[in-house]
């Protein structure tokens, strides 16, 4: 229990530092920056396993376990996985369509939206713009001019999903 | 503890043959749901495992073993599901990761070049928007009414709690 309540315990202030930092400041490369919040929040685990007591101590023993290694790397496991899980909500939030076509479809009126109107208050060409940019600054693509190229980073993430797709027989999807 | 740990892990290894074979062989038309339903089924049969199996697995070493059994368990479920939702970044990116397939195509571009519009042509925006629209329509969010995309309340629902998160992290309207 004891590296389960650590690995809880750290992501509160993982999530505490990045509420405060998020709203305060803002952030251009939002996912990076949480990253290193939870690298850094990664040493509170260390300070919460140690502060916390045994939990032979106070809990009965269908709940404990011993304070070993394994108890510690299973708590530090869970830390990147409540990170993990958390990433991936935010990311969503962030970036994603459907998202921001719900967003879009709820401020509409009651008939709702074709495509058509959808592109208004949503540029589709904004939407593209925006990945080409972010893929550029990452280092999968590099500009010349208009055109879009990728870099060696950029064709290992293309091939390696072309890959996994048809290895899962997932069709161009996107 | 680390009976559960190893349950956990080979759970997930079934999971993962399970949908490898499934997506392969019988190409699910709901693939993610498809997904969830083999993971949901395994719940059940990672505590049979855990019930029938002794404390150290006939192999493992007995300083590892002290952990109660309800922590125990609750711990090897716990590893389960957050394997399962760590592949399940991993697997949207692959099937639905808009950059991933911009990569795509740039790399089957004649030249490995595109421009902005060179990419909209290949991989347009309408298909993208539109597929997202019908998987939204698929889960109930949104009702399609001829050409026409109306939100439900489960949509609303959803468009005001990611609105929150937007408006609370200043992300802007992004999408």
């Amino acid at each position: 229990m004891r590296g389960l309540m650590a690995a809880m315990g750290s992501f509160a202030v993982f999530f505490a530092a990045h509420a405060v930092l998020y709203r305060v400041v803002t952030i251009r490369r939002k996912l990076l920056v949480m990253f290193g919040l939870w690298v850094a929040s990664g040493l509170s685990y260390v300070a919460i396993f140690r502060l916390l007591p045994a939990d032979e101590t106070y809990l009965p023993a269908l709940l404990a376990a011993p304070a070993d290694m394994v108890t510690l790397l299973n708590g530090a496991f869970v830390y990147w996985c409540l990170f993990a899980a958390y990433y991936q909500f935010f990311n969503m939030a962030d970036n994603s369509v459907g998202v921001r076509c719900l967003i879009e479809l709820s401020r509409a009126p009651a008939t709702g939206l074709g495509l058509e109107e959808l592109k208004r208050p949503y540029s589709f060409e904004t939407m593209i713009g925006r990945r080409l940019d972010r893929l550029v600054e990452a280092g999968y693509l590099e500009r010349t001019g208009t055109y879009y190229r990728c870099t060696g980073k950029g064709r290992v993430a293309a091939t390696l999903v072309r890959r996994l797709k048809a290895a899962l027989n997932l069709g161009p999807g996107g | 503890m680390l009976k559960g740990i190893v349950l956990g892990l080979l759970a997930f290894g079934v999971f993962f043959v399970t949908h490898v074979a499934l997506f392969r062989f019988r190409a699910p038309a709901r693939r993610f749901d498809a997904m969830v339903r083999a993971h949901w089924l395994l719940v059940p049969a990672l505590g049979v495992a855990y019930a029938v199996t002794p404390p150290d697995l006939g192999v493992l070493p007995a300083a590892f073993t002290g952990a109660g059994w309800v922590l125990d368990l609750a711990n090897s479920i716990i590893v389960y599901d957050f394997l399962f939702i760590g592949y399940s970044m991993l697997y949207f990116l692959v099937d639905r990761g808009f950059s991933a397939r911009i990569l795509i195509e740039i790399e089957r571009a004649p030249n490995r070049a595109l421009t902005l519009e060179g990419v909209a042509a290949v991989y347009a925006p309408e298909e993208i928007v539109g597929r997202r629209l019908g998987d939204l329509a698929d889960i109930k969010s949104v009702v399609k009414e001829g050409e026409r995309f109306q939100i439900v309340s489960r949509g609303r629902r959803q468009a005001r709690l990611f609105s929150s998160v937007k408006a609370f992290f200043n992300l802007g309207p992004g999408g």
